[in-house]
This record gives structure tokens, C-alpha cells and sequence, in this order.
């Protein structure tokens, strides 16, 4: 874009130079061929008022007034006659219409002249009704001299113009470059994750010094919440989850005890205890990763799997408690390759299947389908339950959050949040479709 | 076993202590890694579990101490840091198992068996058959017979069986077959692995009068031969 924009100024600044050029020339033929129409004039106007005017006398006062012109009167048969000049010389030129150039020198002349060289003139002629012809030739060395004077400065003013939309480019190149440099590095390290890194740039350029520097504080910013979200959770993992721990292992003391008793009733309610402690642990855990996904800390378990594998080991798990409950899954995996976390995708899968199997009745089918065109794989999960109503759909990703037919279920409401997390993670989309019955979710990587 | 158990969490060395002196195991007990350093270097034990945050020496250090010193003896590590991250961390120090806290204490002890027996029998014994009482494995052939008769099982089957019989007479977890069995580490939200132990409990259980494959409540499985 810079580059086109720099070649219509060029372009411009050229034809505008050319054309003050043309202007200039055009000027200076004007302004000669007044002078020159001037005297023609004059003379002519005598002439017509007397014809037998002395025009011997009328070119010598006239040569002597203007020592810039020359005349010569040509008589009806091309004789010199009158004027001071008496040679026109042999090389000329066309100015203009009508108007020819040509040089003067010393020996042209019959006057005394006060000029070496020569001297440059324009000169025009002018017929009388009775065939007599006068020329008038004016000097016009200065006007050239000066029209010189004009291109030399001229010219120089345009490259001066060129200079300056060079440099101009140059200089947005150059911030261009910079900037883009400011987006390459913001963009690694939001797909890095990688808090710590920070925009280098080493410029003279007081304002793009200051961008960098007020991006760089804020990302300082964001690096120091994130480490404070981390250390918050982690403190989590450590202030919450021991007692809770300890809550449980007390209660498994109470157990053991209870068992070596042999009080069989009583060993029942500590049983159910310790299960009701391990759901809460479990959640517990789940939330705790949840939030460990989203703040980025788990980055660095990416590798290339075999998504084709992966998932098909999760349809093998799943296929014996489908069965048991009367559903059949069928599945069509095509090979495809991944760049992600193997565990946490196939969590994923696994609360997609888990759901499936959860709200599908039995002599139903899930259908299970991994396709990889464009390397792009998508896997779509479909079931033929109750699905998710219109307005529960956006909300299904929420911590906690569980729709009317699944509140008496087993479950706490984390399954999908986790899903949602780790897809963001992966750069991925994911899809809520209905099936009509059922529920089709599509996850697009 | 004799066990090392270095912890500086008080309440939690004292519970895992008792928990392990009533099975029969001795105890002893350092709350900093200097100390746990110590006597893991002057001492001989059979196992030692150590936790990762000590006051000190942290615990990732005194595993690589050992290690570089050529100790062998096997070592569970205790963490609250549960990330995979960690774990692979913790496992490349030189640890030989993982354990998250907080654990059940069933867990702990199903884990520290499993070390065990892995010790003892040495990690580049290979075996090809495996038995547990009338139960004949054939690892080569991928076979298995019960009193003789021919037991057919799917691959993932066959795994799962394998690593029960390998580890027979000791309580294996929930967790500790989705890790060895399925290769993956995450928490299912149903009793899925249940499914697949009744599927296999059908097969090789069902019509013998022993069974083979028992439920231990709040813990695991366990294959015991009779």
C-alpha cells in the first residue's frame, strides 16, 4: 500500500513539474512576443498614418530608445534597407508560431554594440500590403538567463519533494514494521500462554518506545493477576483440600473401627459418609482443574496424539456399561492427528460419552463419529434422549449447572464446564445441535 | 516392610503411621528432608514415602541424592500438587509412584504393595504365564484357561485380568487400573471400570465355585487364589 502510495506522488510531483515547465516556456513566449507585437505596432502605426514617413528615422530613434531590439527593413524586393540589423544569421530556430530564434553577433550589427558573443533574440516579422517587410528581433538572454535560473530551482525543489516522499515511505515502513512486530509478539504469547515474555522493541522512536513500554506494564499487569489467580487456587488445592481430607480419612478410621466391630448397621452409615466425602473431594478436584485449565497453567502437556485412538478408547470403555443398560454405541473413526493434552481430551470424550450413556434410553443408539477432512478433525456425539431445550443450551457450559431431567442423576454439574475448558484450550469450537430426539454436540478442533 | 515415612504435616505422618503400624508395617517417621536425607542414606529400608514439600531439603532433591548414590529402594511420593506436570516431574526425579493428596489411606496402601512387588520381582523379569490358583495365563498366546477350560476375552479384558493376577493378593484401585490398564489419568463419573470388572467376573467367575476377582469396599479389587 505504501509502495502505490509513494508512486502516485512521484508520479504526480513529476507531471506537475513538467507541466510548471511547459507553463514557464509558454510564459516566456508571451511575454516576448508582446514586446515584439509592441514595436511592430508602433511602427505600423505610422506607417499607416504616412506613407512616405522616414522610416530610416523611425528605426533609428527606436533602436536608440530600446537598445535591447533590433529591426530590419526588408523592401518589396528582400533588399536591406533600414535597421540595425544587417545579417540575419543562418541558424535558427522555431519558438513558436510565427516567432523564430536565433543569435546575434558583433558583425550582424551596424551599430555600435556593447555585447561580446553573442547575443540570443526572438524576432518576428511583419509583412506590409506593399511587400515591405520589417523584422524585429528582441533581445531575450536575460529572459533565458532567468528561465535557467527557474528550471535549476525548480529542479531542485522537486527532488527535494522526492526526497521527502522517500523518506516518508521509509519511515512507514518502518513503523509498519514495528507495529507488526508489536502484534507477532503479542500473538505468541497469547498462543503461548507464555505470561513472562515481553515486546522488545529498540527504537528512537519516542512514540513507539512509549507503546511498547505501556504494553509491556500491562502485560506485567496480567502476569502478575494470573500469578495471583494461580496462587489463590493453589492455595485452594492446599487450605481446602486437606481438611477435607482429613475429614474423610477420620471418617475411614471410624469405619475400619466400626468393621472390626462387626456392627454391620452402623458401618453402613459410615460407608455412605465416605462416599458422600469422596463426591465433594471429586468435585472438589474437578473445579480445581477446571480453573487450572482456564488460567493456562497446564500448557506445556500438548504433544501429537492419535485422536483416532484416543477416542476409540473411550468407546471401548463405555461399551460395557452402554450395554448393560441396553444402548449400543457405533462409531466411524477416520485416522486423524492431534497436537493437544491426551489426558484432558479424553476426559472430554469421556463426559460426552458418559452424558450419552447417562440420558439415553435403553434400545437406543450413540453414535460416535470422528472425521478428518481438511485437518481439521471434528467429533460429533449424538444421543437420542431428552436433549437440551433452546434456552438451557447456552447455559449447559456453566459451573454447577444442571438441566430438570438431569437434577436426580449422578453427576455435579462440572462435566461439560471441564469439556467447554479444555476445547477453548485447544483452540477448538464446540457445537450444541438438536437431534430430534436427542442431543448432537460437535466439537470442531 | 520397614517404611520411611518423611512428612512434616504432623497429623497426616502420625494417622499414615498408625494407619501402617496396624498392617503390620515399621514406621519411622522424619518431619524435614534433612533429617528424611539422614536416615534414608544410614538406614535400610523397603520403602520409603516422602512428600514433596519439606522444610529443609525439598523432596525432589532427596530423591535425586539417592539415586545419584545408586539406591534402588523404592520411593512413593506424597504431593498436593496434582498436575500431570508434576507428577511426570516428580516421576523423572526418580520416584517410582505418584500419589495425590489429599488420598485415601487405601489407596496409600494398595500403591505401596504394588512397589513392593514390583521391587522384588524386578522390573526386567518377563514372565509369560501367570497364575492364580486354577486360573492358567498364557502372555505369549494371549490365553487363558480355567480348570482347563478355554476362556475367551477381548484384548482390554485380558489387560485388566493380567494386571489383577500380576498383582494378586494385593488391593488393586479404581485409579490404579484407569492409569495401568487404560493409560489415562482422569476421573470417571460413573462406575464405568465396575462395568468392565462384572463383565470380566462373568467370564472367568461365573460358573467356578471360587471367585476369583473380589470387590474390597471403599478400596478396590483384589485376585486372591484361594
Amino acid at each position: 500500500m505504501a509502495l502505490l502510495f509513494t508512486l502516485l506522488l512521484g508520479a504526480s510531483v513529476t507531471i506537475l513539474a513538467y507541466f510548471i515547465n511547459q507553463f514557464n516556456e509558454a510564459s516566456l513566449i508571451r511575454e516576448v512576443e508582446l514586446g515584439i507585437d509592441t514595436n511592430i505596432a508602433s511602427i505600423r502605426d505610422w506607417v499607416d498614418i504616412d506613407m512616405d514617413v522616414d522610416i530610416d528615422d523611425i528605426l533609428t530613434q527606436l533602436y536608440r530608445n530600446h537598445p535591447n531590439t533590433w529591426y530590419t527593413w526588408f523592401d518589396p524586393q528582400g533588399e536591406i534597407r533600414y535597421g540595425n540589423l544587417s545579417e540575419v544569421g543562418q541558424q535558427n530556430s522555431l519558438m513558436a508560431e510565427g516567432i523564430v530564434r536565433f543569435e546575434i553577433l558583433p558583425q550582424d550589427v551596424r551599430t555600435p554594440v556593447d555585447f561580446e558573443g553573442y547575443r540570443t533574440v526572438a524576432a518576428k516579422v511583419h509583412t506590409f500590403p506593399d511587400g515591405s517587410r520589417l523584422l524585429v528581433a528582441q533581445d531575450i538572454e536575460e529572459a533565458l538567463e532567468t528561465r535557467q535560473r527557474m528550471k535549476v530551482l525548480g529542479g531542485i525543489t522537486i527532488l527535494l519533494m522526492l526526497a521527502v516522499i522517500g523518506t516518508s515511505f521509509f519511515i512507514s515502513n518502518y513503523v509498519v514494521a514495528m507495529i507488526n512486530n508489536i502484534a507477532t509478539t503479542s500473538r505468541q504469547i497469547m498462543t503461548t500462554g507464555d505470561l513472562s515474555r515481553r515486546i522488545d522493541i529498540n527504537t528512537k522512536w519516542d512514540d513507539l518506545g512509549n507503546l511498547a513500554a505501556t504494553l509491556n506494564e500491562m502485560l506485567s499487569r496480567i502476569e502478575h493477576l494470573m500469578i495471583g489467580v494461580r496462587r489463590v487456587s493453589d492455595n485452594i488445592a492446599h487450605d481446602l483440600r486437606t481438611p477435607l481430607s482429613r475429614l474423610r480419612n477420620r471418617i475411614e478410621e471410624l469405619d475400619m473401627h466400626l468393621q472390626k466391630k462387626g456392627d454391620s448397621e452402623e458401618h453402613v452409615f459410615t460407608e455412605n459418609l465416605i462416599k458422600e466425602a469422596d463426591r465433594l473431594l471429586l468435585t472438589f478436584n474437578a473445579l480445581l482443574r477446571i480453573s487450572n485449565i482456564e488460567s493456562g497453567k497446564r500448557h506445556s502437556e500438548f504433544a501429537e496424539i492419535e485422536l483416532d485412538e484416543l477416542v476409540q478408547d473411550v468407546v471401548d470403555f463405555y461399551q460395557p456399561l452402554a450395554e448393560n443398560n441396553g444402548i449400543s454405541i457405533e462409531s466411524r473413526i477416520e485416522a486423524s492427528k492431534l497436537f493437544g493434552d491426551r489426558d484432558l481430551l479424553f476426559q472430554v470424550v469421556a463426559n460426552l460419552l458418559d452424558n450419552a450413556v447417562k440420558f439415553s434410553p435403553s434400545d437406543t443408539v450413540i453414535e460416535v463419529a470422528l472425521s478428518a477432512d481438511s485437518s481439521n478433525p471434528t467429533l460429533s456425539v449424538r444421543d437420542r434422549g431428552p436433549g437440551i431445550s433452546d434456552e438451557d443450551k447456552p447455559r449447559v457450559f456453566d459451573r454447577f449447572f444442571r438441566t430438570e431431567e438431569s437434577r436426580h442423576s449422578q453427576g455435579n454439574g462440572l462435566g461439560l464446564s471441564l469439556v467447554a475448558a479444555v476445547v477453548e484450550m485447544h483452540r477448538a469450537n464446540i457445537e450444541l445441535r438438536d437431534a430430534d430426539p436427542g442431543l448432537e454436540i460437535l466439537i470442531r478442533f | 516392610m520397614r517404611v520411611l515415612l518423611v512428612e512434616d504435616d504432623n497429623e497426616l505422618n502420625t494417622y499414615i503411621a498408625k494407619g501402617l503400624r496396624e498392617q503390620g508395617h515399621t514406621v519411622d517417621i522424619a518431619s524435614d528432608g534433612k533429617d528424611g536425607l539422614f536416615l534414608a542414606t544410614t538406614e535400610n529400608f523397603d520403602l520409603l514415602i516422602l512428600d514433596r514439600m519439606l522444610p529443609k531439603l525439598d523432596g525432589l532433591t532427596i530423591i535425586k541424592t539417592l539415586r545419584a548414590s545408586n539406591s534402588k529402594v523404592p520411593v512413593l511420593i506424597l504431593s498436593a500438587l496434582g498436575e500431570v506436570d508434576d507428577r511426570v516431574m516428580g516421576l523423572k526425579a526418580g520416584g517410582d509412584d505418584y500419589l495425590v493428596k489429599p488420598f485415601a489411606f487405601s489407596e496409600l496402601v494398595a500403591r505401596m504393595d504394588a512397589l513392593k512387588r514390583r521391587y522384588e520381582s524386578g522390573t526386567d523379569n518377563v514372565t509369560t504365564r501367570l497364575e492364580a490358583g486354577d486360573l492358567v495365563m498364557d502372555l505369549l498366546g494371549r490365553k487363558v484357561t480355567r480348570a482347563g477350560q478355554k476362556i475367551d476375552l477381548q484384548s482390554r479384558e485380558f489387560k485388566l485380568l493380567e494386571y489383577l493376577v500380576r498383582h494378586q493378593g494385593q488391593v488393586v484401585t479404581r485409579t490404579m487400573l484407569l492409569e495401568n490398564v487404560w493409560n489415562y489419568h482422569f476421573d470417571p463419573q460413573t462406575n464405568v471400570i465396575d462395568v468392565h470388572i462384572s463383565r470380566l467376573r462373568s467370564k472367568i467367575d461365573k460358573e467356578f465355585d471360587h471367585q476369583l476377582i473380589r470387590t474390597v469396599r471403599g478400596a478396590g479389587y483384589i485376585v486372591e487364589a484361594g
